[in-house]
């Protein structure tokens, strides 16, 4: 008799992510790990769930500006160092299907975004928010701190444009943003993407599939090997 | 772009929070098999 009808295995495996939607290796990240679960043999199994994190919380939320110019004021122009990270990025992203275009790509205070994929994940929609909320940032550029963008990306998913501005009129789900922050400085957390398997198997950034895949079947193993 | 004279940060206020329980057991972090560590730090430099 198979261990699914009974035990652990009837359970999903649970992958927590911590990521920022302003956050390139999120975006690969999101996608690698997508990639992974489908190409696992217990797929149907893995239940993907997100967490809010912000790579840059003191960023004045009524502004936004070109990432590249904010990372320039940060890091130096003509870093060297930011040419070959782009370079990187776009390389492997293209690997997974993604269109980084970072020359239009924009900073801005995430919490209000981070609001949508609460607001969504009520609505049955966090992974649908997550990946529309990465496309708008990294491909098409939008500003993800204006309300009408957000709530405009929400209609997109089947959401109403009114509960979306209402809960960022509202500062909604701020309890819940809390905790996850919360959970991420428990965990230890201090970069972003970080993975973790059934509260056991970590993954820190976005690796190759390959390691999604070997997170993937340590858990599967882990499970066997203690069932309930 | 917008643009301000003022500042108005948006941060989640850091009182404590309800957060899940901890693992009970540290987690194990399962190594890169390659060199670059592919996260974004909260610096916001990303390699």
């Amino acid at each position: 008799m198979s261990a699914s009808v009974f035990g652990r295995a009837a359970e999903p495996i649970v992958v927590d992510v911590w990521s920022d939607v302003v956050c390139p290796f999120c975006y690969l990240g999101n996608a690698v790990l997508k990639e992974a679960v489908e190409q696992f043999p217990h797929g149907s199994s893995v239940q993907v769930r997100y967490h809010s994190f912000q790579l840059n919380p003191e960023f004045p939320a009524d502004q936004a500006i070109l990432a590249d110019a904010y990372l320039e004021q940060r890091f130096g122009a003509g870093n060297p160092q930011l040419a070959a990270s782009h370079a990187n990025l776009a390389a492997r992203g293209a690997e997974a299907g993604l269109d980084y275009q970072f020359e239009r790509t924009m900073m801005v205070n995430t919490l209000d975004a981070h609001r949508m994929i609460h607001l969504a994940k009520e609505r049955g929609q966090e992974l649908p928010m997550v990946d529309r909320l990465f496309r708008a940032e990294f491909t098409e550029g939008l500003n993800l701190a204006d309300h009408e963008v957000l709530a405009d990306l929400a209609v997109e998913l089947g959401l109403d444009r009114a509960d979306a501005l209402e809960a960022l009129r509202t500062k909604a789900y701020e309890k819940d943003i809390r905790a996850d922050l919360a959970q991420a400085r428990q965990l230890g957390i201090s970069g972003v993407p970080f993975f973790v398997f059934d509260n056991k198997f970590a993954v820190s950034g976005a690796q190759p599939v390959d390691n999604f895949r070997q997170a993937l079947d340590k858990t599967w193993q882990s499970r066997a090997a203690s069932p309930a | 772009m917008q643009s301000s004279t003022e500042t108005h940060v948006a941060v989640a206020e850091v009182e404590p929070a309800e957060a899940e329980p901890a693992p009970a057991a540290p987690l194990i972090l399962l190594e890169p098999l390659e060199g670059d560590s592919a996260v974004c730090g909260p610096d916001g430099w990303c390699d």
